[in-house]
């Protein structure tokens, strides 16, 4: 899942993207308006974290550009004060949730986690299709009964493609989504990771999860 | 004191040890030569007086003198006493010295009207009966002279050696720092932006040297440094413009009025190639100043290495055997170590892809993982195109690209990015090649 984070307070928003890239999140982070006004206009991100104060351009503005971009993308913005009229203009422009500063990094998570579940219908906090599941809290994934070891970004990847399965994802889309703009989605890094993935999920298994579209990308769904 | 120049304090540190040194050399010549004069004064005029006892006879209790002691040598006056201390003889002793009481066998100075006079008595005896005396005389003055012309000379000659090692001193102390003078001025210009200015100074092998060519050190590597910056900058907007270039002509040339439609498409085709190879660039030149500016964080995680070998490898053995080469893992056993699974898979994939593009058909890679002390050691071995003995060296900087590859694609960032990769891992990463025989990429990667 692919973050932007826009928060001038420099040791703030490094702590803020370390918590989140250990959750399995792909942060694109900037300390002003304008850089992140620049990302928001750049990628289709499956969240945003914004803080209202900024230098430049303000965080509302940018809430009003990824609105435009696409009216589905959750929006959680971080307020320094707790005045009414802050919160009203937020919720007003377009934003799904904000959070007073000083607030707890668990509490942080939990929002986003709730922001991506309403996204995608999901309910509760795990994922799954045919004999996998994936539970998002513990962080744990099952085929079956078998229990499997995912590093930070497999988990990630599956969980991507969990969110969208039955549906064709491209090398593009699954670049962008789960790493952020300093990995160039040129590469085969995205066929290395299916690869890893395969290994782990699919490889002692009749039915296989993750399916090729030759020339287009892959896609997770059930064989019929 | 403190706002002199060195060569000022250094000559007067020299000049005022040259005079205590000079004093203390008088001090000790006179005091010897002193010594000396008055200890030969001192024998003469006792030897005298012995001499002079030999030639006295006594004759009915008065003295009788010999005549050939009116013979005096050395300058030396006498008086001869009786025993009732009566002068029974004198010659030439001042009246002053005759009167003093004597005191028998011992050496006296006496000063009379500032001048110095050394007196000995001695007693004449016959059978142990004492028939009178003999009181010797000698002038001190000529060791009051000698003296005296010792300081005349010191002070006639102190001021010109003085001055001569004064002027000698000075131009050595010049020549000496006059190094130091052109190291000023060098830096100043150096200081002022001017990079290539160097001191070539001739090798001395003393400190002064030795400071030299250190600094020229110094300089030649901030000079590399400050090229290589310029130069990356320079190459950078050069990666990026030439995209851009063909992107718009295209772009341009597709909106014109008579384009087909299959002149469209290719137009899209290639406006779209090249806007992957600029997001490339970009991505790997935002990574490399990530990574330069310290941010990047590494995701470490325990992962076994051989797994993550095997998979690269596997991956690409399709894009191998397009090209006719073959790609060979030697077996090898599994290497947990703390990774950042990212990172790392795109440093198997900036070196196999290397590999494959600078292979020839029929080319074989050998990929072997193996674990040696505290380190596992990643060879990945090509018999390809290989690498000019000039270029070895430079294949880590960014944006270079042999030129006998001819149009090869590739962003020219990838074995920057993969030396970047390996530092964060606080590995090492080396290449060996000759040309048309093939390359060895080493990665050595601590186990921690």
């Amino acid at each position: 899942m692919r973050v932007l984070l826009v928060e001038d307070n420099g040791p703030l928003q490094r702590i803020i993207e370390k918590r989140l890239s250990e959750e399995g999140y792909s942060t694109d982070s900037s300390s002003d308006g304008d850089e992140g006004a620049g990302f928001a206009c750049a990628y289709d991100y499956d969240l945003a974290i914004l803080d209202i104060m900024l230098p430049k351009v303000s965080g509302l503005e940018i809430l009003k550009m990824i609105k435009k971009r696409n009216p589905l993308t959750p929006v959680l913005l971080l307020t320094a004060k707790d005045s009414v009229v802050d919160k009203v203009a937020g919720l007003d422009a377009g934003a799904d949730d904000y959070l007073v500063k000083p607030f707890a990094f668990d509490e942080l998570l939990a929002r986003v986690r709730a922001l991506m579940r309403r996204q995608t219908d999901v309910e509760g906090s795990s994922l799954s299709i045919a004999d996998l599941t994936m539970d998002l809290l513990a962080r744990k994934v099952q085929r079956g009964s078998k229990e499997i070891t995912l590093t930070v970004k497999e988990f990630a990847l599956l969980e991507y493609m969990l969110r969208n399965k039955q549906r064709i994802l491209t090398r593009s889309q699954i670049a962008d989504h789960v790493w952020n703009y300093s990995f160039d989605s040129g590469t085969n890094i995205v066929d290395v990771y299916i690869r890893y993935l395969r290994r782990k999920i699919d490889s002692d298994e009749s039915q296989k999860l993750i399916h090729t579209i030759r020339g287009v990308g892959y896609i997770l769904k059930e064989e019929a | 004191m403190k706002n002199l120049s060195l060569r000022l304090k250094m000559t007067i540190w020299y000049s005022v040890s040259l005079l205590i040194v000079m004093s203390l050399m008088y001090t000790t010549i006179h005091f010897v030569l002193h010594e000396t004069m008055m200890k030969n004064a001192e024998s003469i005029v006792k030897a005298y007086s012995a001499q002079a006892s030999s030639y006295i006879e006594a004759e009915n209790g008065t003295v009788k003198l010999d005549e050939n002691m009116l013979e005096t040598k050395e300058e030396i006056f006498f008086n001869i006493y009786d025993s009732a201390n009566k002068a029974a003889y004198t010659n030439g002793v001042p009246d002053a010295l005759s009167d003093i009481a004597p005191n028998f066998d011992k050496t006296r100075v006496i000063t009379i009207e500032g001048m110095n006079w050394i007196l000995y008595d001695q007693k004449f005896e016959e059978d142990d009966v004492s028939i009178g005396w003999i009181r010797s005389v000698k002038s001190l003055n000529y060791i009051d002279e000698t003296l005296k012309n010792l300081l005349f000379i010191f002070l006639c000659l102190c001021p010109v050696f003085l001055a001569i090692t004064l002027l000698i001193g000075y131009f050595l102390v010049r020549r000496t720092l006059q190094p130091i003078d052109k190291i000023t001025t060098t830096a100043r210009m150096i200081g002022r932006g001017d990079l290539s200015k160097r001191l070539n100074m001739t090798d001395t092998g003393d400190e002064i040297g030795r400071l030299g060519a250190t600094f020229d050190e110094m300089i030649e590597r901030l000079d590399t440094a400050f090229q290589a910056e310029q130069q990356f900058a320079a190459d950078a907007s050069h990666e990026l413009r030439t995209p851009v270039t063909v992107i718009s002509a295209y772009a341009e040339n597709a909106l014109s009025d008579d384009t087909t439609t299959d002149e469209y498409t290719r137009a899209m085709e290639i406006i779209f190639k090249e806007s992957r190879k600029m997001s490339a660039t970009i991505s790997s030149l935002l990574m490399l100043t990530r990574g330069d500016q310290h941010k990047y964080q590494p995701n470490l995680e325990w992962i076994d290495l051989g797994q993550l070998v095997d998979d690269v490898s596997d991956e690409m053995e399709t894009p191998a055997e397009q090209k006719g080469v073959s790609i060979s893992v030697l077996p090898h056993s599994s290497q947990y170590m703390m990774l950042d699974q990212t990172l790392i898979t795109n440093l198997l994939l900036n070196i196999l892809e290397n590999a494959v593009k600078y292979s020839n058909s029929g080319g074989e890679i050998k990929v072997s993982l193996s674990k040696e002390n505290a380190c596992v050691v990643l060879k990945i071995q090509d018999n390809g195109i290989g690498i000019s003995k000039e270029d070895l060296p430079k294949v880590f900087n960014r944006f270079f690209r042999a030129e006998h590859t001819g149009e090869k694609e590739g962003t020219g960032l990838g074995l920057a990015i993969a030396k970047w990769i390996v530092d964060l891992h606080q590995g090492e990463i080396s290449i060996d090649s000759t040309l048309s025989v093939g390359t060895t990429v080493m990665v050595n990667l601590p186990i921690r």
